[in-house]
């Protein structure tokens, strides 16, 4: 999308962290698309994705805002051309066992893998950036799908 | 008032007997740590969660303790220390109740980035989250108000952590920092260790400077017809107002100050336009409305002097000195930022700066500081409260600390005093708070013994904080409390008589307290005039008077605050008839 930015965070890995910057985000009314968090490569320090909706000089006053934070140690935009993103969708289906096969074969199609089969529902993995994920959810939607998990943008700069 | 603190924080001796590694408990650490920091006052109201801290009070004589009436008295007292001083205000209160009557407090403080340490017990780590008795998240709901805030876990992070807390409070853009002390830190006890260098990380409060900024400014300014200065409350905040002044004679660019700022610049030097904004002066707000380059110095452009953003300074560049980042820009498309501390800034321009070809401006302007002067319609029958603030600074020479309410009077004492230092007028400029007038004055006053402080509230604001009248009393602290009785939510009224067409809804505040009495009850001198002579009279013996004193100016409600700017409208279109 146009306005969409990725803002990468690294972070002291303390209780409250995640509420200080949810928490400045409500304040001031900015967007927040998503927002995934874990461990960095520094103990105590974790890093996180934000995808936000914004023109160009609300997002210098978002990282200008982060910067701000204590616990923010570094906050940046990154550039959509030098960076990757994906993102991991857990998608459950509702089954009729007749139709194993075509889910099967549109799982294999697209790359997913299928974690759980039970006799009613069946639990497919996809990973990808966001684009490739709706299609996924868009091709399997009409099969069933019950229940749908992402775990929201994660992104790096090359 | 022990307002002469025991200890002398260069007395060597004593720093040591201090630093000394004792096993003690987390109250006294937090003590020693506070005195260590250099705190001579701390306002407070006990409690359960805080009960160790208190313990660790009792016979401690080089602590000092003022005991507000409510906790939202001590934390206003507090911030007015800070802001009289430029220390860190210091505020101490129990957990749940104790801490959430801070709350206003700190919103305030956080508003107006003053420097302030506020302590809150909280119920034992144990306890955390078992909705325990008094258990409030205070963490939680002051997190968007402070600069920062730290739960302290442990005893062992205690010294670190205050440490920290001064640092972060008093440097960079200033502001707020909370340490929430379950109770069980407060009786845990460690060897003390203070340490004597921080560091943390990705903090840097001071932004180094950019010369090419600083270069771009410069040229700007040379080339600059018509320009002006909004210096902002960051001037103060910065110690700069010496380098503004040469900065100012040197370039010859008129300056508007606004209402946190408006010590920051002699308001007697003839490049002074007064304040800009809602009430603003004429002159200032039609300078800045033609100027072509606009100069913020430690202004954050806030709404109540841009008024309608679009149409804000329409043939300005923008140029924007100040020490956080986040503000350049923020409401205002600036195209000569200026990153840094203000002092150092200015202290650097000043060294190669050239005069603007400012002269034909100039003149302009001052022609229209004589043909538009602040005015009111004066009345030998009446006692106005303009009248009352102008003969407060006559008979002060503009000397004193004003402390200041929320409302018309505020507006007023804004308008009508002229201010010639910095820290000089302490108002709750960003949140406007009722109640702030009179605690943040017991603050000033503890923080300057020998300044003249007076408070100017509303007869309204004046019945929030009323109850801290008893610490005047009980501390002999000198305030003169000035009360200019319009017997009703003036500003309220103003408001519902321009803009509701005269619906006069909730504003009458008649039958309320005799402050007189009120005063007298607490144990302070009170005073009335409804006349112009009684009020001469009753301020003279009011400023002769060596204690508190109360002063109740009774004065017509119908008065407004001009000139006004309406809201949705530009600073070009100004009410200057009532
Ligand atoms: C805590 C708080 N509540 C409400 C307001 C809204 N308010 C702003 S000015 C004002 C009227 C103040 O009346 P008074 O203290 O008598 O001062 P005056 O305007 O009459 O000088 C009110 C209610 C406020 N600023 N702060
Ligand atoms: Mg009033």
């Amino acid at each position: 999308m146009e306005n969409q930015k990725t803002i990468s965070l690294l972070v002291k890995d303390h209780p409250g962290v995640m509420q200080r910057i949810t928490s400045l985000f409500t304040r001031r009314g900015y967007n927040m698309e998503s927002i995934t968090v874990g461990p960095s490569e520094e103990t105590g320090l974790s890093r996180i994705t934000i995808i936000t909706i914004c023109d160009e000089s609300q997002v210098d006053q978002i990282i200008f805002q982060l910067q701000k934070l204590m616990e923010v140690f570094e906050a940046t935009l990154l550039r959509p051309k030098k960076t990757v993103t994906s993102e991991l969708a857990f998608i459950k289906m509702n089954v009729e066992p007749n139709r194993y096969g075509e889910i099967l074969n549109l799982v294999e199609k697209n790359h997913a893998t299928v974690l759980d089969i039970g006799s009613k529902t069946m639990i497919i993995q996809a990973v990808g950036d966001t684009e490739r994920i709706d299609e996924i959810v868009a091709q399997l939607t009409p099969y069933g799908l019950c229940q749908l998990s992402r775990t929201g943008v994660m992104a790096m700069e090359k | 008032m022990r307002m002469e603190s025991k200890m002398n924080l260069f007395n060597e001796e004593y720093r040591e007997k201090l630093l000394q590694s004792d096993y003690i408990n987390g109250s006294e650490i937090l003590l020693r740590s506070l005195l260590l920091e250099g705190v001579d006052c701390v306002f407070g109201y006990p409690g359960g969660a805080v009960l160790y801290i208190y313990d660790a009070m009792h016979g401690n004589k080089d602590f000092n303790h003022v005991l507000t009436r409510h906790e939202q008295g001590a934390i206003h007292a507090a911030d007015g220390y800070a802001r009289a001083t430029g220390k860190p205000g210091v505020c101490l209160a129990t957990s749940g109740p104790g801490a959430t009557n801070l709350v206003t407090g700190i919103a305030t403080a956080y508003m107006d980035s003053v420097p302030m340490i506020i302590i809150t017990g909280n119920v034992a780590t144990s306890a955390i989250g078992s909705d325990a008795f008094q258990e409030a998240d205070t963490i939680g709901i002051t997190m968007p108000i402070t600069k920062h805030s730290y739960q302290v876990r442990d005893v062992e992070d205690l010294p670190r952590i205050i440490r920290e807390a001064f640092y972060i409070a008093s440097t960079g853009r200033k502001g707020p920092v909370l340490i929430d002390i379950p109770k069980d830190v407060s009786s845990n006890k460690t060897n003390f260790k203070y340490p004597e260098e921080i560091e943390i990380r990705g903090y840097q409060p001071n932004p180094q400077l950019d010369m090419r900024q600083v270069e771009n400014l410069l040229k700007a300014i040379e080339e600059a017809k018509r320009p002006v200065i909004i210096a902002g409350a960051g001037v103060v905040h910065s110690g700069a107002h010496e380098e503004l002044l040469e900065f100012v004679n040197k370039t010859q660019i008129p300056v508007t100050t606004t209402l946190l700022g408006l010590d920051g610049f002699p308001s007697g030097h003839p490049l002074s336009m007064g304040m800009p904004g809602m009430h603003g002066t004429y002159t200032a707000n039609t300078a800045i409305q033609n100027s072509d380059l606009l100069i913020s110095i430690g202004a954050r452009f806030d709404d109540r002097v841009t008024m309608k953003l679009d149409g804000f300074a329409p043939n300005a560049k923008i140029a924007h000195l100040d020490i956080d980042r986040s503000e350049i820009g923020k409401n205002i498309k600036t195209e000569f930022p200026c990153l840094g501390d203000i002092k150092a800034v200015l202290a650097l321009a000043n060294g190669t700066v050239k005069p603007a070809q400012s002269d034909e401006w100039i003149n302009q302007i001052m022609k229209n500081k004589q043909k538009f002067p602040l005015k009111y319609q004066d009345d030998d029958q009446v006692l106005k409260p303009q009248y009352v603030i102008e003969m407060i600074n006559e008979t002060t020479g503009g000397e004193a600390i004003i402390t200041t309410d929320v409302g018309q009077h505020q507006m007023w004492a804004a308008q009508f005093y002229k201010f010639n230092h910095p820290r000089s007028i302490i108002t709750s400029g960003g949140l406007g708070t009722m109640g702030f007038g009179l605690p943040s004055a017991i603050g000033a006053q503890i923080g300057n013994p020998n300044r003249l402080v007076i408070s100017i509230n509303g007869d309204g604001g004046m019945q929030m904080c009323a109850q801290e009248l008893a610490i005047c009393a009980i501390h002999n602290i000198p305030v003169k409390v000035v009360i200019i009785n319009n017997q009703v939510l003036g500003m309220v009224r103003q408001w519902q008589e321009i803009v509701y067409e005269e619906r006069y809804s909730h504003i009458d505040l008649s039958g309320s307290v005799d402050f007189v009495q009120l005063a007298k009850a607490y144990g302070v001198k009170g005073l009335q005039a409804k006349t112009k002579e009684e009020a001469r009279c009753v301020w003279k013996e009011a400023l002769e008077t060596q204690g508190p004193v109360l002063i109740d100016f009774v004065v017509p409600k119908e008065e407004v605050v001009l000139p006004m700017v309406l809201q949705g409208t530009t600073l070009s279109e100004m009410k200057m008839e009532g």
